[in-house]
């Protein structure tokens, strides 16, 4: 039997569910629901970071992958989906009439710039709790018929070591905005 | 989880076309073979980012899902699913290595296998399968390099055993016309073939043991040196240098050439040994060639018997020849007081005796 596209879909979704994993964050009253990147948009993260040999700071290069991480894993503020949304009207409409467009992610990136870092460093804390939400349940339901202690160990060192990053961003911020309270 | 034997994981690794690494997600089963030199070269190929290298390889070697198998066409449907899922290929990827790791540390009881009747009771299977138009290598894929050696070497193994009866013919021959040169040919013959037995079951003996065969752990065996001469092999990596797959390609490439030359190796002094054996047996034919076989004629006989004493052995008319043995020798009355002569010394110096009925 040839399998077509939508019966390999369908016999890698336990797989594709067990890592699609969303959580919703309550930011000072507005619900902000993100998603874990997928190794597709971890590259284009990547390939955005400015190179340390341009002589930026590392708040700076923190406020880089935070903003464009975020601005690829935010999925849905309060009422607006951007799920399967690649552009977005601005609202604004050229002399030929046609409605100006930006990118999803630029979009989001407009939007948090209303955002104070603080604000954006604790969602972006969120985002690594995601990340090892997602760990955990690869734990339990991931069964493999190899062992090694070696690769154990260092799945587990790399874990500590986002969760560690994730905390050395946000203490990368200044104290001024400590008055914001987020869950 | 229970390790498998070196004969075990060769003979799945050989019939399943090397499945690897199996994952289990939620009751569903995903099982991947390992890479061939081309999936490595063809993920090189595709990207230049680690991500994106891990996700070809591992939908290359996606065998099957859930109990279908995987084709080939879906190959790049499935590297687009895995660029979609995150963590998956990050999580799994070290474990893929290491599974492909542990079957080269396999591959290096690569000759011990090949000597084991599990083995050769595999190439019976198989070449019975082909003889009747199955496939038994149920893969969509080229044989894997293992599976061509294993092959070569079942070949070269058929070609001994096939010299080895023409050997047995040949000296048959050769042994009637020419017993002296044959004897010596003899000697040598089976001093080799008592020692290539003794050092088949000397590596089979350390495989069982579990110890990684290098070839200085063979020309050990071969040459009965000490366990002191042994070097144990070490492969130093410069770390930090480079990425979890650039690393574990480039110790793949190198365990593969040395996997390849190491079986190699094997098969040429296979077609060697084939070569000296078919050499001897000729060598043995060229004996008898001199001296065939003919038969007698009538006056050749008589010539040849004409001077010898003739020593007739008489008895009744009608009386089978069995019955006049059992009267001399069984039931004939025993004298006293005579030590009875031992059948060496009956049979001493006793010329032929002459039947005449």
């Amino acid at each position: 039997m040839t399998l077509n596209l939508s019966q390999l879909k369908e016999l890698m979704s336990p797989l594709t569910q067990v890592c699609q994993k969303e959580k919703v964050v309550d930011i000072v009253g507005t619900n902000v629901t993100i998603k874990y990147l997928t190794p597709k948009e971890e590259l284009e993260v990547q390939k955005l970071l400015p190179s340390l040999d341009e002589g930026i700071t590392a708040v700076e290069f923190a406020d880089v992958f935070r903003r464009e991480t975020l601005a690829r894993s935010i999925v849905k503020v309060d009422d607006l989906d951007l799920r399967g949304i690649s552009e977005i009207e601005t609202g604004e409409i050229l002399p030929n009439g046609k409605a100006v467009s930006i990118s999803k992610e630029e979009a989001v990136v407009q939007v948090m710039d209303g955002w104070s870092k603080h604000l954006i460093s604790k969602l972006f804390e969120h985002y690594g709790v995601l990340s090892e939400e997602i760990e955990q349940n690869l734990d339990d339901t991931l069964k493999l018929n190899v062992t090694d202690e070696d690769t154990e160990k260092a799945n587990l060192q790399s874990r500590i070591d986002n969760l560690e990053r994730a905390e050395k961003l946000a203490n990368l911020d200044f104290g001024e905005h400590e008055e914001e309270e987020v869950p | 989880m229970k390790k498998k034997k070196y004969h075990e994981a060769l003979y799945d690794y050989i019939k399943t076309g090397s499945q690897g690494l199996v994952v289990k997600i939620n009751g569903r089963t995903y099982r991947f073979r390992h890479p061939t030199t081309e999936d490595v070269t063809g993920s090189n190929d595709f990207a230049k980012y680690e991500l994106e290298k891990s996700a070809y390889l591992l939908a290359s070697c996606l065998q099957s899902a859930g109990g279908f198998n995987v084709g080939k066409e879906l190959r790049y449907e499935i590297v687009k699913i895995l660029l979609q899922t995150p963590k998956f290929s990050d999580r799994v990827s070290p474990y893929f290595w290491k599974s492909l790791k542990e079957a080269q540390d396999y591959a290096s009881f690569f000759e011990a296998f090949c000597y084991t009747a599990k083995s050769r009771n595999l190439w019976y299977d198989w070449q019975q399968a082909t003889r009747f138009g199955f496939n038994l290598f149920a893969q969509d894929f080229p044989l894997t390099d293992l599976q061509k050696s294993w092959i070569s070497y079942n070949q070269q193994e058929d070609k001994k055993q096939e010299i080895e009866e023409e050997w047995s013919r040949s000296f048959f021959v050769a042994s009637s016309m020419n017993s002296k040169g044959v004897q010596k040919i003899q000697k040598e013959w089976d001093r080799k073939r008592e020692k290539e037995k003794e050092y088949r079951e000397k590596l089979i003996e350390e495989a069982n043991k579990g110890e990684i065969i290098t070839e200085e752990k063979k020309d050990e065996i071969k040459h009965e040196k000490s366990v002191d001469q042994l070097q144990k092999e070490y492969h130093d990596w410069v770390e930090g240098k480079e990425d979890l797959h650039d690393k574990a390609v480039r110790e793949y490439k190198d365990q593969i050439q040395r996997s390849l030359e190491n079986r190699r190796n094997l098969i040429s002094r296979q077609i060697q040994e084939a070569r000296e054996m078919a050499e001897q047996v000729q060598e043995l034919n060229s004996l008898s060639i001199g001296s065939p076989i003919r038969a007698y004629t009538d006056d050749e006989v008589a010539k040849m018997t004409q001077d010898r004493q003739k020593n007739t052995i008489s008895f009744d008319e009608g009386l089978e020849y069995a019955e006049h043995l059992s009267k001399k020798y069984l039931q004939s009355p025993r004298l006293p007081g005579q030590s009875m002569p031992s059948l060496q010394e009956q049979i001493q110096n006793r010329p032929a005796p002459k039947i005449e009925r």
